[in-house]
């Protein structure tokens, strides 16, 4: 089989480095179409044919693709790690949160300290479903994706509006007022929205 | 024909790290071009194996450690071999069993038996 010139790698090399970022992968994709062109060229191919021809058979799609599949591979994991923290966290301030107002309600003491614990771990469990949104975006309507946004950043205003209130900081009233507003004029409107609208297509 | 080269990739997806293990179990160490040669050769051409899937999931049974690497250089390029650590051979033998017995199983269940077999 036909060696490729320094010069007609160093063409593969460029093509390669130019669309994949991981440093194994682009030197693996590298030998790979080297091996594919020199192929080619056993075949009497001329270099360009065989490269074009080496690409196209890699991925007909890009070899960016491929960088893609790999990255959804590996971070196969961390969705799952992500889910069981915004639910372990959304637990916590569920329970932090209706135990805090319960002692209020009953002038109990502890009641701040509850108060205080479910709204960090809210804010924490807000905390990882915008990074998990912004992260692993997935397929999903471009409503729902504003709608749990909206409602994120409405928790997180929440949270840490009540954290200030607690704390005797200022800003707090702003914050929930902002948290507030971004709850009524958003999330609820578009939560009930889509309830209503998957009412509709379940119905027909 | 159709057919089969629609399904080919959906078929191959869930066999494909047992296919690899086996392969590099047999052979010993081999590079990227040359499992999919390999294989090609092996299934009469009938078997192509996306360069998209594979590398993908030589990465991952790398980070799984049932895959260990090293490094030659060969024209001027950088040629990254892959080979079976001591864990992957075990997951080897695990997987080729299991896909042979779910083989079985399916051809068992696309070809039953007729009335007068179970006679």
């Amino acid at each position: 089989m036909p060696n490729l010139t320094a010069e007609q790698t160093k063409i593969i090399e460029l093509q390669i480095h130019e669309a994949i970022k991981d440093k194994q992968l682009r030197a693996e994709l590298t030998d790979h179409v080297c091996c594919a062109v020199e192929k080619g060229l056993s075949e009497g191919h001329h270099f360009e044919k065989a490269l074009i021809r080496a690409m196209n058979d890699l991925d007909p799609c890009g070899v960016a693709a491929i960088e893609q599949e790999l990255l959804f591979l590996l971070t196969l994991q961390t969705p799952i790690i992500m889910k069981k923290l915004l639910y372990g966290c959304g637990f916590i301030a569920a329970t932090g949160i209706a135990s805090g107002l319960l002692f209020r309600q009953f002038l109990w003491p502890g009641s701040a300290v509850l108060m205080f614990v479910g709204c960090t771990a809210l804010f924490a469990a807000m905390l990882t479903l915008i990074y998990q949104l912004i992260k692993f975006p997935g397929i999903m309507p471009m409503q729902s994706r504003i709608r749990l946004i909206a409602g994120a950043m409405s928790g997180l205003l929440i949270a840490s509006g009540t954290i200030f209130k607690i704390q005797s900081f200022p800003t707090a009233n702003i914050q929930v007022g902002l948290g507030m507003a971004v709850l009524i004029v958003v999330f609820i409107p578009l939560f009930f929205w889509e309830l209503y609208q998957r009412e509709l297509r379940s119905s027909h | 024909m159709y057919t089969w080269v629609m399904n080919q990739h959906e078929f191959i997806k869930g066999t494909l790290s047992t296919i690899v293990l086996r392969l590099l179990s047999d052979k010993g160490p081999m590079y990227g071009y040359e499992i999919t040669r390999e294989v090609r050769q092996r299934s009469g051409e009938k078997i192509l194996l996306k360069e998209g899937s594979l590398y993908p999931a030589l990465r991952k049974m790398l980070t799984d450690g049932i895959l260990y690497t090293y490094t030659e250089t060969v024209e001027n390029r950088t040629r990254v071999y892959y080979a079976v650590t001591d864990s992957g051979k075990v997951r080897e033998a695990e997987q080729t069993s299991a896909l042979l017995n779910f083989i079985s199983i399916v051809e068992e269940l696309l070809n039953p038996p007729t009335q007068s077999g179970y006679a």
